[in-house]
């Protein structure tokens, strides 16, 4: 899997946002950008060229969810993957989620292995799709 | 992750975490005020939400599971299937109150305990609505938002898997066309996104907007660089000296472009290191609340100035005097609701707190509605307690009266209630502000309430000083309590008990020989000055020989063997390159009289 990915990490905490870019400069991906909620990270995104959005769900201003519906409704982002960090696997509101678009969800507290294999399905399905 | 990140990462979920904590306190008081406001309930949901999130990985489960509970009691309040009330209140602001020692333990090392599960009980209770449904929804339209855990069914990875098959086709994934086709297995070039040869390496990079302004700083950091700029002053002053008072030339030039920008310097650095007093005050409409509710009083809390800044330091040495003083307000102030309305004032007590900048000083003011304080009764319990002779006592004005409640062992509550009269009482607030170079004043009439007025310096660091010399050695007095400086008229020296006193304007000034404290030889015919201060609501002349000019001088606290002594503060350079004791007026009015 293609380590040199540029990976947008959505959260308000910037705690929190280390603690993933940690974990995923663990797994290799070093090509991270930061933003705090989502209202930035829509900034960010129109601003750059990103591959993958790893973002938390529920931020003040713009939640994750409402993230991913402008990414899946714009004509230059919506093909981003979106990978959402849930502390819950709820079913209706993972639903919601995939209804909505989301490549793949996470939950809080997971280990680099986890967010690996996470990362490997989305890129299996985006392989697949391509092929 | 290695442990020297993890150690790094904990250091700032601590930080991040303790102002969420604050923030999640001061959200507690607005939240009784309108425990209907949605927003404010979301954004409370979501602290404990994110303290539990970083909690989780750092895997301090106590922590996880005590948000958990707290999220799950707001999931339930912003769902409106249940309501704000006092029992609840009482039990989020324990786990409010309980995150805090969590936090505190993390950072001392230790071990979390597990939640008391008394708490953990209750909190669950008031998560589960009772049997008739108390409010209707808060708001029907609300945004989606992460609903908390309990009783709704999870998703496993299979479900997930086989959901996205179900809407983007068997093993594909979303984010191919925009929602109108997205459950089409529409697949275009843009897919590959995780695949290396289809994007190019070199993309345009742009600049992307930054995160976040902040940095997060040590604050040991700032102390070193305070430090620095405490030197680079002391230089300075040395340079102007050597320059001169009223030199010309490119030198004067050169040093005077420096004095303006260590100047500049000093106040940015002073600058960074401010708080706003908010983060003290912040605490006390709760505090004053539980107080009251425990003694069956009502206390309503105003803030004021809280955008006011002064140096960390000193906002964190104000916590303590403050706390004691709010809980003296609603404990020995405030009346009971009863005696309040028969006095025809509201049941409602009010207590208010301010602070404002007033010169290089701060002003904060906790004032409440309350009972007041009788002066005579002072004035007879120090008498009583052998605090003070009954000629002195009976010499005493009002005002002075009233400043009776500092000295030490001075407690007028016959019965020492549990909340405020721990054996410490005014004098250790006192000896406290005394502490940061600060003085405190309290003003009351019976009936109509009391005021307590602390002034604090903005800076511990750096100090208007007037130098002066006795014999042949340098001091440093505060500016700050000197009131004038004149040639002492020898003639006009009277002795009044044990003291040396004179008039001064009109009003008995006691005197304090420098000389004498130093050990030093008063030479006959030697021209004497006079400084006059106001110390602790006391005027005191202090005698001394000479006095040079006002000076900025940076404190240099003593090492360990000199620390405590009476009457001394610190010391530092003066512009010459000489060493000078810097003086504690306050400390050494009490030695003074201590001696006599």
């Amino acid at each position: 899997m293609d380590k040199n990915i540029r990976i947008l990490i959505v959260d308000d905490f910037s705690t929190m946002r280390r603690i993933v870019k940690n974990l995923l400069h663990d797994l290799g991906f070093i090509n991270t950008t930061e933003a705090d909620d989502g209202k930035t990270a829509w900034a960010t995104l129109q601003a750059g060229v990103f591959d993958l959005v790893v973002t938390d769900w529920n931020m003040p201003g713009m939640t994750g969810l409402e993230l991913l519906k402008n990414i899946r409704s714009d004509a230059r982002l919506c093909a981003l993957k979106v990978l959402m960090v849930t502390a819950e696997a709820q079913r209706d509101q993972i639903i919601e989620a995939a209804k909505a678009g989301v490549n793949g969800y996470i939950i809080k507290p997971f280990t680099a292995v986890t967010l690996k294999e996470k990362l490997e399905k989305i890129a299996q399905r985006t392989a697949s799709a391509a092929a | 992750m290695n442990t020297a990140a993890d150690d790094d990462i904990q250091a700032d979920f601590l930080a991040e975490a303790g102002e969420l904590v604050q923030r999640l306190g001061e959200q507690m008081v607005e939240l009784e005020r309108r425990p209907a406001d949605r927003d404010l309930l979301n954004a409370v949901f979501r602290g404990f939400h994110t303290i539990k999130g970083g909690a989780g990985f750092l895997g301090f489960e106590p922590m996880v599971a005590l948000c958990h509970a707290a999220e799950d009691v707001f999931n339930a309040l912003r769902n409106g299937v249940v309501a704000v009330r006092p029992a609840l209140m009482d039990a989020v602001l324990e786990a409010v109150d309980r995150l805090q020692t969590m936090l505190a333990a993390t950072a001392a090392g230790k071990p979390l305990k597990p939640v008391p599960a008394q708490l953990a009980k209750r909190l669950h209770q008031l998560a589960t609505p009772s049997a008739a449904p108390i409010a209707a929804p808060v708001a029907a339209q609300a945004k989606p938002e992460e609903p908390a855990g309990t009783g709704s069914v999870n998703i496993s990875d299979d479900e997930f898997e086989a959901l996205l098959d179900q809407l983007h086709g068997s093993g594909q994934g979303p984010g191919s066309a925009p929602p109108a086709a997205a459950a089409a297995p529409a697949l275009s070039a843009d897919t590959q996104l995780l695949e290396p040869s289809e994007e190019p390496e070199t993309a345009p990079s742009i600049p992307l907007p930054a995160v976040d302004n902040g940095v997060r700083v040590d604050t040991a950091a700032l102390d070193h660089m305070m430090n620095l700029v405490g030197e680079l002053v002391l230089v300075r002053n040395r340079l102007k000296t050597l320059c001169g008072r009223n030199g010309q030339g490119p030198q004067s030039r050169a040093v005077a472009e420096l004095d303006h920008i260590a100047r500049g310097l000093q106040a940015a650095v002073m600058r960074v290191r401010m708080q706003p007093i908010r983060k003290v005050f912040a605490r006390f409409p709760r505090l004053a609340r539980e107080v009251a509710r425990s003694l069956g009083k009502q206390v309503e809390v105003a803030l004021h100035g809280e955008e006011t800044g002064l140096d960390k330091n000193l906002v964190e040495a104000l916590a303590d005097p403050l706390v004691h003083m709010v809980r003296n307000s609603v404990d020995h102030g405030i009346e009971l609701p009863a005696q309040r309305i028969a006095a025809g004032k509201p049941a409602c007590g009010n207590l208010s707190l301010s602070a404002q900048q007033v010169g290089d000083h701060i002003l904060i003011t906790v004032a409440d509605d309350g009972a007041g304080i009788d002066h005579e009764l002072l004035r007879a319990k120090a008498v009583e307690k052998g605090l003070l002779a009954a000629s002195d006592a009976a010499r005493l004005s009002t005002q002075e009266c009233l400043q009776l409640v500092f000295l030490p062992g001075f407690t007028t509550k016959e019965s020492i209630s549990e909340l405020s009269g721990r054996g410490v009482g005014m004098d250790v607030v006192k000896s406290s502000i005394d502490a940061i170079g600060g003085s405190v004043r309290i003003e009351s009439r019976p009936g109509f309430g009391t005021q307590v007025q602390i002034r604090a310096p903005l800076t511990l660091a750096i100090l208007p000083a007037l130098m002066v010399g006795v014999g042949e050695r340098f001091l440093a007095l505060p500016v700050a309590p000197v009131l004038d400086v004149c040639v002492l008229d020898p003639a006009q020296i009277r002795k009044l008990d044990r003291w040396d006193v004179m008039l001064y304007r009109n009003e008995t000034l006691r005197l304090v020989y420098l000389h004498h404290w130093l050990g030093l030889p008063v030479v006959d015919g030697e021209p004497r000055h006079l400084v006059v201060t106001q110390v602790d609501g006391e005027r005191y002349g202090f005698v001394l020989s000479r006095v040079f000019a006002r000076e900025e001088v940076v404190i240099k606290p003593f090492g360990a063997m000199l620390r405590g002594l009476a009457g001394l503060a610190g010391a530092t350079v003066t512009g010459a390159g000489r060493v000078a004791l810097i003086v504690d007026l306050a400390g050494l009015a009490r030695a003074g009289s201590a001696i006599r």
